[in-house]
């Protein structure tokens, strides 16, 4: 198993951030598949890519540290790619830098052009946990012919309703973040909404999968995200189990996301 | 420019072994200055394979000279693996290093990397331990290299040995541990003399070399007498001295003039297939 720690410049960021990847190499399984170095190590062989986003205060190395995630991706051969994102919600901050552009454009052309990633949207997934699930389901949301899957753990899929509601636990009420709260409703940072325009668009579909535990306190934000989903007709799998907001539920279902998923 | 600490397991070595990698990423000021979008699928780099002196693990190049600046401005990718007290060889007491650099590393790293695989692209360098290494890689896969640098190197391994490493017929501690013998040593593919010759009279197509060593560098006469006995079989070497001595700090001072001298394409290479 590779691990790449990089240290990047972006443009749309204006600094320098982190990105933790994983990439699987020739191991004992293609050995015993009958599968030669020459032919894993060609050109030709384009691995699958989780686009796979931490939680609020934590940073890209939380997924290789605090789960199994990088023995999942050397068992089902996909390549994991980690950025940082601080807290922002994989967000275009209102007051702060475009995140969100910087994850689901110059990073995934980054990482298309730099590694043997597949382009092809049915091997592109957007994963998350807590505010990093807001930011996958918001990804494959916003770009359905970028990532052909999206999945959440625990998501924050609710926030931008909080925000409105003026209940956000966020510090600064989500301000900095998502700007003024009467016009966080119906933006492009309303998942909401964001599912609705792109049903009524007529664009292809993302497969959307969304755990939660019934004792985390994101519960009842990610029922409500789970009806409104059903109701438009999306393909939303929905798991919701014992458990809460901590990294053993995570680890737990991230192999629950990898089996899901096309790999 | 943007920096890669990778790790992966080798099977040449059988450990994790880490490898530092340079790239230039796309930024602002490349776009202000009117720079194409570098992040097209199908572009691909030059490559520089950097080697580090003997004991070095793959960071002290970018630790501790401007590499990673110099390669920006030349849009390569610089590759630095780790060696440790390998001698660059498949030792015999310990793990094949050689096979490594010379076969698992380039076909791991093409694979996870936009590098280019042509000749033309690829070039190999590096300090004392590393400058036989550079050279010995060129020398035992000509047609893999269009050029070599070597800077304070510890070239002409035979006449190191047996001048320094060898008592009563026996070698100093690594020395013994990557070659076994000095039997072992001399006419295999670590003579890097040997190799130079060999290979020259089999009239391949041999890279161009550059030896580089410090006014003051205590490797200084052995690198004049390589130069000449290269020159003397026909090799198209170009000598580089300066202010320095056996270090990095030389080897900041110089390696922009190795980089010039390659002749270096300079931009990416964007695939017509991209």
């Amino acid at each position: 198993m590779a691990r790449l720690q990089i240290h990047m410049e972006s443009e749309i960021l204006r600094f320098t951030t982190q990105v933790d990847i994983a990439i699987p190499e020739y191991g004992f399984a293609e050995r015993r598949a009958g599968v030669s170095p020459e032919e894993y190590y060609s050109e030709k062989n384009k691995l699958p890519v989780m686009f796979l986003y931490h939680g609020g205060t934590g940073t890209c190395s939380d997924w290789f540290r605090f789960s199994r995630i990088e023995e999942l991706s050397e068992e089902k051969k996909f390549i994991v790619v980690c950025p940082t994102a601080q807290n922002s919600c994989y967000t275009n901050m209102a007051y702060g830098p475009r995140w969100f552009d910087f994850i689901s454009i110059e990073l995934y052309d980054m990482v298309h052009s730099m590694f043997p990633a597949s382009t092809d949207p049915a091997g592109n997934f957007a994963v998350g946990l807590s505010m990093g699930g807001y930011g996958a389901l918001k990804s494959a949301l916003t770009y359905p012919e970028k990532y052909g899957y999206g999945a959440a753990m625990s998501s924050a899929a609710y926030i931008p309703q909080e925000v409105a509601l003026g209940i956000c636990p966020l510090p600064d009420g989500g301000k900095s973040i998502f700007g003024d709260p009467d016009k966080v409703l119906g933006s492009d940072n309303d998942l909401f909404a964001l599912a609705e325009r792109l049903k009524a668009s007529g664009r292809v579909l993302p497969k959307l999968y969304s755990a939660c535990g019934t004792e985390d306190f994101t519960f009842e934000g990610n029922v409500k995200f789970k009806n409104h989903m059903l109701d438009l007709g999306y393909d939303f799998t929905w798991v919701q189990d014992p458990g809460s907001h901590t990294w053993d539920y995570w680890n737990d279902h991230i192999k629950m996301v990898c089996d899901w998923l096309p790999l | 420019m943007a920096i890669i600490d990778l790790t992966f397991r080798s099977a040449a070595l059988g450990y994790n072994t880490t490898v530092t990698v340079c790239f230039p990423e796309n930024n602002g000021s490349d776009r202000r200055t009117g720079k194409p979008y570098r992040y097209k699928p199908g572009v691909k780099y030059q490559v520089l394979w950097l080697l580090t002196g003997g004991g070095g693990d793959s960071s002290e190049w970018v630790r501790l000279t401007n590499i990673e600046r110099y390669a920006a401005e030349k849009n390569l990718i610089v590759i630095t693996p780790a060696t440790f007290l390998s001698l660059y060889t498949d030792m015999y007491y310990g793990e094949k290093h050689f096979t490594y650099l010379t076969e698992e590393l380039p076909r791991v790293m093409r694979w996870m990397l936009p590098i280019s695989d042509k000749r033309e692209d690829n070039f190999i360098a590096g300090f004392s331990m590393g400058g036989y290494g550079a050279f010995k890689s060129a020398f035992a896969y000509p047609e893999r290299f269009a050029a070599a640098g070597s800077f304070g190197g510890a070239l002409d391994m035979v006449s190191i040995v047996k001048s320094t490493h060898l008592h009563d017929g026996v070698l100093d501690r690594d020395f013994l541990l990557a070659f076994g013998s000095l039997e072992n040593l001399e006419h295999s593919v670590n003579d890097d003399m040997y190799m130079a010759e060999k290979q020259m009279k089999a009239a391949k197509d041999m890279p161009k070399l550059f030896i580089s060593v410090g006014k003051d560098d205590f490797t200084y006469s052995r690198n004049v007498e390589t130069r000449d006995k290269l020159v003397d079989l026909g090799y198209d070497v170009t000598w580089d001295t300066g202010e320095g001595t056996h270090s990095y700090e030389y080897c900041d001072s110089r390696i922009r003039v190795f980089l010039e001298w390659a002749g270096l394409k300079g931009t990416p290479i964007y695939n017509t297939e991209g």
